[in-house]
């Protein structure tokens, strides 16, 4: 008999082993408490107006159990070659075989998230303990409460180099699924640079990876944050980015999201010193049955900052695509400039986009512009392939393609463009 | 090689062509004047197959097949081809790829083997110095950013590379200045052989000095009201369409 979701999160949060630092304990606790208080979130508060997560509520879960292992000829890391380090966590935990940080730079490190508690627990003390009391948070304080494992990355300043970290989550396969909690903490001090590439893989069989991801730039610090989400047909993940952009930094985000059974992302990005600012070119290219749910919020925290979000969805079969985004611009954030497009293709009658451009305007002098659009291919545009002699099926695909290649573009790293369009040619086509 | 037959189209409930016929054999070329709204462009989209270009009665063959029920790139794989008035940009899309990947289809479909990029290449290069288009067009996406003159000149590479026997150029000479004019025209002239035809669609006389036509045909309200040799256009040069308006008036009430 099944004993749902919050029977299975209370039983494991019961029986967590007792031992760990006293801090992290409390920080355990109270964000048990503000989980079990809000439980899952319901369809009725508003950032999950579109997701369901009633039949998630219903399952058993397996909190606890010791993580597998994922049967793999090769690892099917993205950058393998390219990067500086790999870092790939099996059902949360660090898989020693095929991560590898060998000869790091000086003042880049890369660290599990048990490492980092016992070598640097006073620098991501002040993440874990973040708390996220709303109700529409709730999936966030479930992440501290039940924390099982994840990445640290930090950066030094001065360390001359940008190098590419690449994180790679895999789950195994059970007879009861699990729910993983993991957290990803990125800190890139004052005037450092590197690009990191979280890579959610082999998500399937039933599991649920609920992962936060904590982002700290410093004053003049780059930041090149990659994610490809690209889930089993089964798999579901639960997933929220939290940035912070200081005084003149940049953060570039790309997104290439290809689905499973549940793909839902939580970007909040604040930009709290001058000039900072946040790019983020997003594509969802879903089919099937997949629902994926895009939620961002940008709050502009201070004088001259930039933001800007592109976002476009591929949508076939019987898959619903939602972007929600909503620009905050604070008292004070005069000279902010805030874009934002979204461009949805719906390429089935069964198939669904909710796109939400949202502003709130605070402050003064600021330039603010959305832009939303929900269509099919352009009629005109493959009329003119086919009267070349280009079969349909193939004009629509050289449509599709260009589509994504041009959002792909969009990403820093040309060596990525090829291995993601290839991706998505496997999963889509 | 071309046989209209009483040709009536709906275009959005609406009748557009209402009973147009037009014989076109092998090595002519056939030009199609008329006023704005008279259905030049409709005839183009009705014989290529656009959606939406409702054929009522009527009947299209081409090469003795009827098109009218074949599939808009079997009908270019047959070995039609229409030069847009309004070439589509297409942002994502190579134009060199793009046209391997339409020569190609067409090669398919007539049992020829696909070329290679190597080959293709080749044939392209030759195909570009005859045109004097340069060759940095095939880098960029299919129409996207070119001017006027490069949208018209990439429809006329586009023929050459894909060689159908029968072009219809749609108001190629639209917004294009007089040296772009020449060009394509000169372009279009080396194409001509005598196993292809073309059915040149224009609003101006202009494009008929630099390409001249076999057969000049006046397309009024949907209809096909007068034939003529090349100084048919000449006449509507000095007159303006206005005389033929007047001139089937006094047809009509002299029958």
């Amino acid at each position: 008999m099944s004993v749902g979701f919050l029977k299975s999160a209370e039983q494991a949060v019961a029986q967590q082993a007792a031992g760990e630092q006293f801090w992290l304990e409390s920080i355990k606790d109270k964000a048990a408490a503000d989980f079990f208080a809000a439980g899952l979130p319901s369809r009725r508060v508003e950032r999950w107006k579109y997701t369901e997560l009633k039949s998630i509520a219903q399952q058993t879960f397996d909190f606890s159990g010791a993580a597998g292992s994922v049967e793999i000829d090769e690892i099917d890391a993205l950058l393998q070659r390219e990067c500086t380090a790999l870092l790939v966590l099996i059902d949360g935990e660090f898989d020693a075989l095929h991560s590898r940080r060998e000869d790091l730079p000086m003042g880049l490190r890369v660290l599990t998230l048990s490492e980092a508690l016992k070598l640097i627990p006073e620098q991501i003390e002040p993440y874990l303990a973040q708390r996220f009391a709303a109700p529409e948070d709730a999936m966030a304080s479930l992440n501290a409460a039940l924390l099982r494992g994840g990445f640290v990355i930090t950066l030094d300043a001065d360390l001359g180099v940008c190098p590419t970290i690449e994180v790679l989550h895999l789950t195994s396969n059970r007879s009861t699924p699990m729910a993983i909690n993991t957290r990803g903490i990125v800190l890139a001090k004052a005037g450092t640079r590197a690009r990191v590439l979280e890579h959610f893989g082999h998500i399937g069989g039933g599991n649920l990876l609920n992962a936060v991801t904590q982002i700290d730039l410093g004053a003049n610090a780059e930041l090149q944050y990659l994610r490809l989400q690209d889930l089993c047909e089964r798999g579901r993940l639960i997933a929220r980015v939290q940035a912070r952009v200081d005084t003149d930094a940049q953060l570039r985000v790309g997104m290439l999201d290809l689905g499973g059974e549940l793909s839902r992302l939580d970007t909040r990005v604040e930009l709290r010193g001058d000039r900072a600012s946040v790019e983020i070119n997003g594509l969802t290219a879903i089919k099937g049955r997949t629902h994926s749910d895009h939620q961002l919020e940008i709050s502009h925290a201070a004088r001259d900052t930039v933001s800007m979000q592109n976002f476009r969805a591929l949508v076939d079969g019987r898959a619903r695509a939602v972007f929600a985004g909503k620009v905050i611009v604070q008292v004070g954030a005069d000279g902010a400039d805030a874009k934002q497009s979204t461009r949805n293709l719906l390429l089935s009658a069964h198939a669904e986009v909710n796109a939400k451009p949202e502003l709130e305007i605070h402050a003064d002098e600021v330039k603010c512009t959305h832009g939303a659009t929900v269509g099919q291919l352009n009629e005109g545009a493959m009329f003119y392939l086919r009267s070349r002699g280009i079969s349909e099926v193939q004009a629509r695909e050289m449509l599709l393609r260009a589509f994504v290649t041009e959002l792909l573009a969009t990403f820093d790293g040309a060596a990525l463009v090829e291995p993601l369009a290839a991706r998505f040619e496997r999963r889509f086509f | 090689m071309l046989n209209i037959q009483n040709l009536h189209v709906r275009v959005a409930g609406k009748d557009i062509l209402k009973g147009l016929s037009l014989h076109v054999k092998a090595g002519e070329v056939h030009a199609i004047m008329g006023p704005n709204g008279a259905g030049k462009s409709t005839l183009g989209y009705a014989i290529a197959g656009r959606a939406g270009y409702e054929i009522s009665e009527g009947s299209v063959t081409f090469n003795g097949r009827d098109i009218t029920t074949m599939a808009v790139e079997e009908r270019a794989q047959a070995g039609l081809f229409l030069a847009f008035q309004y070439p589509v940009e297409i942002p994502g899309v190579n134009n060199t790829y793009f046209l391997r990947a339409a020569l190609n289809a067409k090669r398919k479909a007539n049992d020829l083997k696909p070329l290679d990029s190597r080959e293709f290449l080749k044939l392209v290069r030759e195909k570009l110095k005859v045109l004097h288009i340069s060759d940095d067009l095939l880098s960029r996406a299919v129409n996207e950013g070119f001017s006027g003159g490069e949208k018209k000149r990439n429809e006329i590479f586009q023929m050459a590379v894909l060689e159908p026997t029968l072009a219809i150029l749609d108001e190629t000479d639209s917004g294009l200045d007089i040296d772009s004019l020449k060009i394509v025209a000169e372009g279009v002239n080396r194409l001509r052989r005598k196993d292809r035809a073309f059915v040149v669609v224009t609003h101006y006389q202009r494009l008929l000095d630099y390409i001249e036509p076999d057969f000049v045909h006046v397309l009024a309200d949907g209809r096909i009201v007068q034939s003529g040799d090349k100084t048919l256009a000449a006449q509507l040069e000095d007159h303006g369409y206005g005389w033929i308006k007047e001139r089937q008036i006094k047809e009509g009430a002299g029958a």
